[in-house]
């Protein structure tokens, strides 16, 4: 039996963003999509929070479903975003910038951070953001979007955004409603399960009965409708990820947003400070501290995502690091992973099966990006973060730590996020350096890898000159 | 550097496997201070049979800084545009596998779910109707995909096929001509450490002795160093893939020359045609336990579309993978490393593989366990991958004409593959990785070509009605017919970029 009505259940971002991208994928089927929810604080994604930065995939997934980036930043007062500038984390808190893109160039067959090692044997100081166009960017708070198909340096530079979440979801509800799906304005009360345990229906505190052949989950932590159902448990990931606290203050500011973010650690958790247009947001996330307003929250995941006819996703699937960009982008390739599995019948066996596969790799591999600043941190005589250091990590984390540390090298997994290039910003940037590098960096002369060095910085510095200022060009695209 | 680097590397063998990994290294590690050795022994010979490749030959080329038409004229090369595969789904029939997609998604949504769909309301044609890459290979047609990515033309990829003996000696010439120093001699002794078992050195029949730091055991299926000395054990696969046996045997071209590869199904294997500028080279891949020697010679020898130049000359074989490819301080590559039947040209892309690996991960004095670690955890799966690849050729088949093909089509397949098949055969569902080399549109055409249509497909796809899906699919045939005819013949393209042996 086809699939002719999928209910949602959950009217936060997760929820309209799932609405929206399925009512433009199903445009012209007989397929009904039903939201069901109440505009409440939206924790759809983790704890609540006003603002939210992406990584620069978002974008492939703004540009594959047709929205508008430009209209989602005027919408959501949003700006742009090179990467984050990272503090605290070492033994000198000296900060640094993990930037989005490329950082330098190779040479020859061998990769810039092994040319970097390299210099630093001859006791070179190499600070690998100055060789990041987009560090040198932030720097200077300049911005523009890199051309298409260009061949200059400027092709190195890649960026996310900064968004405030109500804009953000207010974007999607906007589309998903003009496109005809249609809102249930109420809680949820309870879900009728029938006796195969696929779910029939739920009914809204409104008393109001809602069927469907496909029900998503967007309830966030709650997990309200998965929940329901038998056997599913929530695996705690405390241990490895121990922060359990969030709070988060909004206060207005008259400055121009600055285009990236700032992660600073402190002696129990860290806060990410972010701007948008109008705005400063001070989030802090902690263990078991007293922090004002805090929301208490448990870092872990769902043991299934896809059970019988039900579908969790964002928080209600996985909670992880509210304060980083990987609950969204988690979310984001999930719906994605969902379209393309978009099942033909109920039981959805199949489709059910390579879902749960395709999305515990990569929630796993995300997780082990999120613990791996907690591990290698470099504040020595702090009990949290001793304790962190100390702890037992999942053991292909350990695998890729004692790999880079040996060979300078990164596992990658069928599941990853992130490459190669991004792993190694995180180690280095946390002081975590290889006991060697790759032997084909001796087959070059010292000296010409010096010259690469400084020519990059060069044109870097010289190809800044012409990037527009980021407020001056944010106003240019929001109008 | 906290380490001391590797001074010396002794590479034992001087076939496909040894020559490849002595240019690329010799390449690589630039003036890096590494000396490098290479052992052969005329008295043992190669194999030298390999001759079909893959498109990331590409790249291992490029890397070496070689000139692809000088390369083509001393390998006597021509080019390749996929695999025919002829009575594997059932007796009679015939798909090709090209490098390259079939036809373009519409709304999102992928083709082969279009394809599916319409052809089981009997409105499409074969699938590889809709493959650039095919209708050339049909037509003998070639040229170099357009750089332009908007192009129809740019849609495809392409490989080699050449004469392994000359790729082996072009090799040679590179790496002498940066520093690789040949050795010739059998080995008949190798010394170890006696507490960590590392080897140390080899001694030559002429009475030569080399040490080294690394070794690179190149020798072949006898695996020299990683299975007489080390004795690592070898995984066997033959339950999966029963073929053991070969018979090669080349003939004269005869007929226009052909862009691809041929693998035709027999009773109790397949051959290969493989076309070279100056000759076809053909074999029989088959199971020892169904058909003798002597009637596998004469199955090859009775299909050779010209007389044979020489000889038929036996293989045998085991197929399965070392199980540490990468042990002490010895590293296998090529056939000592493990093998899987050449029926998707795969093992000098394995070399390939394995000799980039080694390089990111080339060992340093602290013998650092981490090394040979990793590089046996991305091999095993390189080659888990490429083998389940391997044995969807041989099970997903209507054949029950022989015990042979009664075997392999019910046999027990790995509960990896059948999770595939499974995906597939109920929902179009291709499953992904992020490592192994085929991609999704080998896997749709082995399926498609074989006979395994999806039940089930992409449910976006049901708001397209028959007509606009119909002329979606003409078009595209039709386009990918014209673009075909509008390359010149694959002989005049190789004469017209001066890729031509003599
Ligand atoms: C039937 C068949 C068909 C194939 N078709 C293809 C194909 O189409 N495409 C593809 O990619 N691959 C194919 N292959 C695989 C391909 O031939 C091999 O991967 C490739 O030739 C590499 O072989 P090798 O160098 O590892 O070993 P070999 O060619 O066996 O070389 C071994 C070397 O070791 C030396 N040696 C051995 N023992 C000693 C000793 N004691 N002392 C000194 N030297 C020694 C020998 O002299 C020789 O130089 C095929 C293989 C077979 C069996």
């Amino acid at each position: 039996m086809p699939i002719d009505r999928i209910a949602i259940v959950g009217g936060g971002l997760a929820g309209w963003m799932t609405a929206s991208v399925l009512s433009r994928v199903l445009n012209d089927h007989q397929c009904r999509v039903e939201i069901i929810g109440t505009g409440d604080t939206d924790d759809s994604l983790g704890p609540f929070l006003p603002a939210l930065t992406t990584m620069p995939t978002a974008r492939q997934f703004h540009a594959e479903f047709g929205y508008s980036e430009d209209q989602i930043l005027a919408k959501s007062n949003g700006c742009f975003s090179l990467g984050s500038a990272i503090s605290g984390w070492t033994k000198s808190g000296a900060p640094c910038f993990h930037p989005f893109g490329d950082t330098g160039a190779a040479l020859g067959h061998v990769s810039f951070h092994q040319l970097a090692a390299r210099l630093r044997t001859e006791d070179v100081q190499v600070n690998l953001p100055d060789y990041s166009l987009a560090a040198l960017c932030a720097q200077t708070s300049r911005f523009a979007r890199p051309p298409k198909d260009c061949e200059t340096v400027l092709s190195s530079l890649d960026y996310g955004l900064v968004l405030e979440t109500a804009g953000y979801t207010a974007f999607f509800k906007q589309d998903a409603l003009s496109r005809g799906v249609s809102e249930v304005s109420a809680e949820m009360q309870n879900a009728a399960i029938g006796d195969d345990g696929l779910i029939e229906s739920v009914t809204t505190v409104t008393n109001e009965q809602i069927k469907a052949d496909l029900f998503i989950d967007c309830t966030g932590v709650a997990a309200r409708l998965i929940s329901a159902l038998p056997e599913n448990l929530f695996e705690n990931w405390t241990h490895w990820l121990p922060c359990d606290r969030i709070s988060n203050q909004m206060t207005p500011s008259a400055e121009h947003p600055q285009p990236f973010a700032h992660i600073a650690a402190h002696h129990t958790g860290w806060n990410r400070f972010l701007t948008t247009t109008g705005y400063l947001h001070d989030g802090v996330v902690s263990k078991g501290s007293e922090l004002y307003n805090a929301i208490e929250f448990t870092a872990g995941r769902r043991a299934v995502f896809w059970q019988s006819n039900c579908v969790a996703l964002g928080g209600a699937a996985a909670v992880l690091e509210p304060l980083s960009p990987l609950p969204l982008q988690l979310l984001q390739n999930a719906i994605r992973r969902l379209i393309t599995l978009l099942p033909n019948d109920r039981r959805a066996v199949i489709e059910r099966r390579e879902f749960n596969r395709l999305t515990s790799e990569e929630l796993e591999c995300a997780r082990d990006f999120a613990i791996l600043p907690y591990k290698i941190n470099g504040r020595i005589g702090e009990v949290f973060w001793d304790a962190c250091r100390d702890m037992e990590v999942p053991e292909r984390l350990a695998h890729r730590i004692g790999l880079y540390q040996s060979t300078g090298r990164v596992a990658l997994y069928d599941g990853d996020l992130f490459e190669e290039a991004d792993w190694v910003a995180l180690f280095d940037a946390q002081g975590i350096l290889p006991r060697r590098y790759d032997p084909a960096a001796n087959g070059i002369p010292l000296l010409d890898i010096r010259d690469h060095f400084v020519r990059i910085r060069e044109i870097m510095i010289r190809e800044l000159a012409n990037i527009p200022f980021h407020h001056e060009y944010l106003k240019s695209v929001t109008g | 550097m906290g380490t001391k680097p590797i001074e010396s590397i002794c590479i034992v063998g001087g076939g496909t496997a040894g020559w490849m990994t002595a240019a690329a290294i010799s390449k690589i590690l630039g003036d890096a201070d590494v000396a490098i050795h290479l052992v052969e022994s005329d008295v043992i010979g190669t194999v030298g049979v390999g001759e079909a490749t893959v498109p990331h030959i590409r790249l291992f080329n490029a890397k070496l800084g070689i000139n692809e038409a000088e390369f083509m004229a001393r390998t006597k090369a021509t080019f390749k545009l996929g695999i025919e595969f002829r009575n594997w789904g059932r007796k009679g029939d015939s798909y090709i596998h090209p490098f390259g997609i079939f036809g373009a998604p519409s709304d999102g949504v992928d083709f082969h779910h279009l394809w599916t769909r319409m052809h089981a309301a009997g409105l499409a044609e074969p699938i590889e109707a809709y493959s650039l890459p095919v209708a050339a290979a049909r037509a003998n047609r070639f040229a170099h995909p357009n750089p332009n990515p908007r192009s129809l033309l740019s849609t495809y990829s392409y490989a080699f096929q050449f004469d392994a003996g000359l790729y082996a000696a072009f090799l040679r010439d590179l790496a002498e001509s940066r520093g690789v120093v040949r050795h010739e001699g059998k080995v008949v002794d190798v010394t170890q450490n006696a507490e960590t078992g590392f080897v140390t050195g080899i001694s030559l029949d002429n009475g030569k002795q080399l040490s080294a730091d690394l070794f690179i055991d190149c020798s072949g299926f006898r695996g020299l160093l990683i299975e007489d000395t080390l004795q690592t054990g070898y995984d066997d696969w033959s339950h999966w893939l029963p073929c053991d046996r070969a018979v090669a045997v080349p003939c004269a071209t005869n007929g226009p020359l052909t862009p691809y590869t041929r693998a035709t199904a027999l009773d109790a294997g397949w051959v290969w045609r493989i076309p070279l500028q100056h000759r076809v080279g053909n074999g029989h891949v088959y199971c020892s336990d169904y058909v003798s020697d002597e009637d596998a010679a004469k199955a090859v020898v009775e299909q050779l579309e010209s007389e044979p130049l020489v000889d038929p000359k036996f293989l045998r074989f085991k197929t399965g993978k070392r199980r540490k490819q990468w042990s002490k301080n010895v590293v296998s590559i090529g056939l000592s490393a493990g093998f899987l039947e050449p029926l998707e040209s795969t093992s000098i892309h394995l070399i390939q593989l394995a000799i980039g690996r080694l390089l990111d991960f080339l060992p340093d004095q602290s013998w650092d366990p981490m090394f040979s670690h990793e590089f046996n955890r991305l091999m095993d799966l390189e080659y888990e991958r490429v083998r389940d690849f391997l044995i969807l050729h041989y099970n997903a088949t209507e054949r029950d004409d022989t015990p042979f093909w009664n075997y392999v089509r019910t046999m027990p397949i790995p509960d990896s593959l059948t999770e595939k098949m499974e995906s597939y055969r109920e929902r179009g569902v291709v499953a992904k990785y992020r490592d192994g080399m085929f991609l999704d549109a080998s896997w749709i055409a082995v399926y498609a070509g074989q006979n395994v249509i999806p039940q089930n497909h992409d449910p976006r796809s049901a708001h397209l009605n028959d007509e606009d899906l119909a002329r979606h699919l003409v078009q595209i045939k039709t386009m990918c017919d014209a673009a075909a005819n509008s390359l010149p013949t694959h002989i005049d393209y190789i004469n017209h970029i001066g890729a031509n042996a003599n």
